[in-house]
């Protein structure tokens, strides 16, 4: 009775449309994929479609100019070069200080701490913009710093990239197994010794990535830098971090606003000069990652 | 300059200070346990007490010395035909700074620039006498710190507490960081909300900020119609798109793809979250804008706008789907193995269990990570600014163009505005009110998520 009533033709039908919906389940999960990917494929070629006539040697090495034809990207490639070390300068040290010392030496519970731990979590979550109007408010109309200088704008981008060197400094310093703290204190090193001799040293290569990925981040931000007006029409590279400058993200806003068609090669050409920095960059941050992960 | 060459000889002689302290603390080493500290920690306790009072004083000095300065140049006869009114005063004065450290600024009245020599010789004698006051401490705490040389001294105690304040200091640079950015939108909202008052402000229907003061200011600045703009595009357009396509990649990543392809395809999802904002504005309104507006053409739309919230929104939402993707894949893999094998055990299907059983227990942990993705969506700013326009407009139409809370802020601050008229300060309460959505939203997403974790552990 009961195998027959698995082999009726109603429980066949059953299970067919039960195992079609399975299918087609699947099928929209590798859609959904492939619909992603595709857009980005998408961006990508047409990027490269744009862009890939207009870089040579004379664009990678040029300064921005009204004339499409003989603008180049080495301007802003410098501004942004100059922004990124005094974003490096501040909060790499800033950052895994701050990581040593809510992971090591906290105190544990006491309301001040989770302070600090909730405005981390929270800043790393703050949109760029936000950064932009406390440059502005701060650094320009406070301190007078000189504006759009790749000092300011260094600055604006540290306080925004640091969040993210602490987390991701904590969770490398989290990471290092306790046994590498009881040894260094067993053998009579005072907790100081412990951390900046053993754990540190360890926890490097998690922090060197969660670096370069927020370095990443902050190559690639143009909001914040609007805000303090970091958008100069820089003709000669600039020679230091108090000179007006641009950044490359912000020669790519300023060079789409332009009406002129020879801009769009332009434009495209600078992003996919941007991209290849980038995807460098994460490159190298995937590498450390595999080459340096301990398992333990 | 000078204060360029202060640090250099503070931070010499302190590498000076090093070395001697380590010369001096090895001679006292006579065998194991006669020191202390190693010699290396005497050196850098001997290098602190060099370092940190020179460079204190300094820091002092150059708080203290520009009104010095001031005084001394206004008792100057060169500055004996000054106007009396401070204004005015204060004006020259400022001139006769800037030309006195770049001859080549500008010069609008005559009187700077004959006190512009003046004020040189003064603050080039004030730094001087800056710059041997902060030697003298140099040395004096070097002499110090070289007494505090002995067998006896607890030299690693010291400096292990000094760096502990500073990594204490290190840390607390976020809750500043929070402060400021609070103090700071606070402090320039007051100003705005003093000229016009928040419930016209947060109510008004209508958005057209100009200069100038008056009663009838609070009519322009209605901000009701960007907050729509930005939740229409952020809060709907973008998470049409970005929760079915993160969903189910999440859900096809986790549950069907072979450990090899995911291998490949999550990294490959992950490159949509690295690809600059401006990127994707440029492409947004150099692609997608013009084939939404032919679409929006051939709908019969009536000159359809080549800005539009829907160019932006879809942008935006592919944007987020990586986000929105690797939350769900945490919340799913959250949910406990058993709960999936019974369901399998009864006899569901794979879709069946995903549908059913694991979606729904995800489901906490899927709602914070669209709220965090809302609060990045509508923070976004150079996709609107580049694809959505200007016009800021109540509408439904997603061929419309519409403007943003983030739009509105670049383009009140970009330019060369006055900067104190209400004008300018409303971008700052268009921040905070964009910064306090923002907070509550990460709040409640981060306070949903540790609820949801507590429950399956």
């Amino acid at each position: 009775m009961i195998s027959s009533s698995w082999q009726s033709p109603d429980m066949q039908r059953r299970l067919a449309s039960r195992h079609s919906a399975e299918r087609r389940f699947k099928a929209t999960g590798l859609f959904a994929i492939v619909l992603s990917l595709g857009f980005l494929a998408f961006l990508l070629v047409t990027m490269l479609a744009k862009g890939l006539g207009g870089l040579d040697l004379a664009f990678l090495t040029g300064s921005d100019s009204t004339d499409a034809s003989v603008a180049g990207v080495w301007g802003a490639a410098k501004g942004s070069i100059l922004t990124m070390a005094v974003t490096l300068a501040l909060s790499f040290p800033l950052g895994v200080l701050a990581a040593v010392y809510l992971e090591e030496f906290a105190p544990k519970g006491q309301r001040w701490v989770e302070w600090v731990e909730v405005s981390i979590n929270n800043l790393a979550a703050v949109p760029s913009i936000i950064f932009g109007l406390l440059g502005l408010a701060l650094f320009i109309n406070f301190l007078h710093l000189p504006r759009s200088s790749p000092l300011v704008g260094g600055m604006t981008l540290a306080l925004m990239t640091m969040p993210v060197i602490v987390i991701s400094g904590r969770n490398a310093i989290k990471a290092v197994p306790p046994s590498i703290r009881d040894a260094a204190l067993a053998i009579g090193a005072s907790p100081v010794q412990s951390v900046f001799h053993h754990v540190l040293p360890l926890a490097l290569p998690g922090i060197l990535t969660g670096t370069i990925i927020g370095m990443a981040r902050a190559l690639g931000e143009t909001a914040p830098l609007l805000m303090i007006g970091m958008r100069a029409f820089v003709v000669t590279p600039p020679g230091g971090f108090t000179d007006p400058a641009s950044v490359m993200p912000m020669q790519i806003f300023l060079w789409s606003d332009e009406i002129d068609q020879g801009f769009v090669q332009n434009t495209s050409a600078a992003i996919i000069v941007l991209l290849v920095l980038l995807m460098a960059m994460n490159g190298l941050a995937i590498y450390l990652r595999n080459k340096f992960e301990t398992r333990w | 300059m000078i204060s360029q060459f202060v640090l250099v000889v503070v931070l010499g002689l302190g590498a000076a200070g090093w070395f001697a302290g380590r010369a001096k603390a090895r001679l006292l080493y006579t065998g194991r346990g006669s020191l202390a500290a190693m010699p290396g920690y005497h050196a850098w306790h001997l290098l602190l007490w060099i370092v940190i009072p020179a460079l204190l004083v300094w820091t002092i000095w150059a708080g203290i010395s520009p009104a010095m300065v001031r005084d001394a140049v206004l008792a100057d006869p060169a500055a004996a035909q000054l106007p009396a009114s401070d204004f005015e005063r204060d004006a020259i004065l400022g001139e006769a700074r800037r030309l006195a450290a770049d001859p080549a600024a500008a010069v609008f009245n005559p009187l700077a620039a004959g006190l512009a020599d003046t004020f040189r010789s003064v603050k080039l004698r004030f730094d001087l006498i800056g710059a041997a006051l902060a030697l003298l401490a140099a040395f004096a705490g070097g002499a110090f710190g070289y007494t505090q040389v002995r067998p006896d001294f607890p030299a690693r105690t010291r400096v292990e507490r000094a760096t502990l304040s500073v990594l204490l200091l290190a840390s607390l640079i976020a809750v500043l960081t929070t402060a400021g950015i609070v103090l700071s939108l606070l402090y320039e909202s007051g100003i705005f909300f003093s000229a016009v008052s928040p419930i016209d402000f947060l109510t008004g229907l209508h958005w057209a900020p100009k200069t100038g003061s008056g009663p009838d200011l609070g009519k322009d600045f209605g901000a009701v119609p960007l907050f729509w703009g930005t939740l229409f595009i952020g809060a709907i357009i973008a998470m049409i798109v970005a929760i079915p396509l993160g969903l189910m990649s999440a859900v096809f990543l986790t549950q069907y793809a072979s450990a090899r392809m995911r291998k490949w395809l999550k990294p490959a999802l992950e490159i949509l979250a690295g690809i600059p904002t401006v990127v994707y504005g440029y492409f947004a309104a150099l692609t997608v804008a013009p084939l939404v507006r032919d679409f929006a053409a051939a709908m019969g739309s009536q000159n359809p706008s080549s800005e539009s919230a829907l160019a932006a929104g879809l942008v935006m939402g592919v944007m987020i789907i990586p986000f929105v993707s690797s939350m769900a894949d945490d919340s799913i893999a959250a949910v406990p193995q058993a709960m999936r094998d019974g369901s399998l055990a009864m006899g569901a299907t794979k879709s069946e269990t995903i549908k059913r059983v694991l979606l729904p227990a995800a489901l906490p942990g899927i709602v914070a990570g669209v709220m965090l993705a809302v609060s990045r969506a509508i923070g976004e700013t150079m996709i609107v600014v580049m694809a959505a326009g200007a016009a800021a407009r109540l509408s439904i139409n997603p061929f419309d163009s519409m403007t943003t809370v983030t739009y509105q802020i670049v383009q009140l601050l970009t330019g060369d505005q006055e900067f104190n008229s209400p004008k300018t300060l409303s971008a700052f309460a268009l921040g905070l009110v964009l910064f306090v959505v923002t907070l509550a939203l990460n709040i409640v997403a981060l306070r949903v998520v540790k609820k949801y974790r507590e429950a399956y552990d």
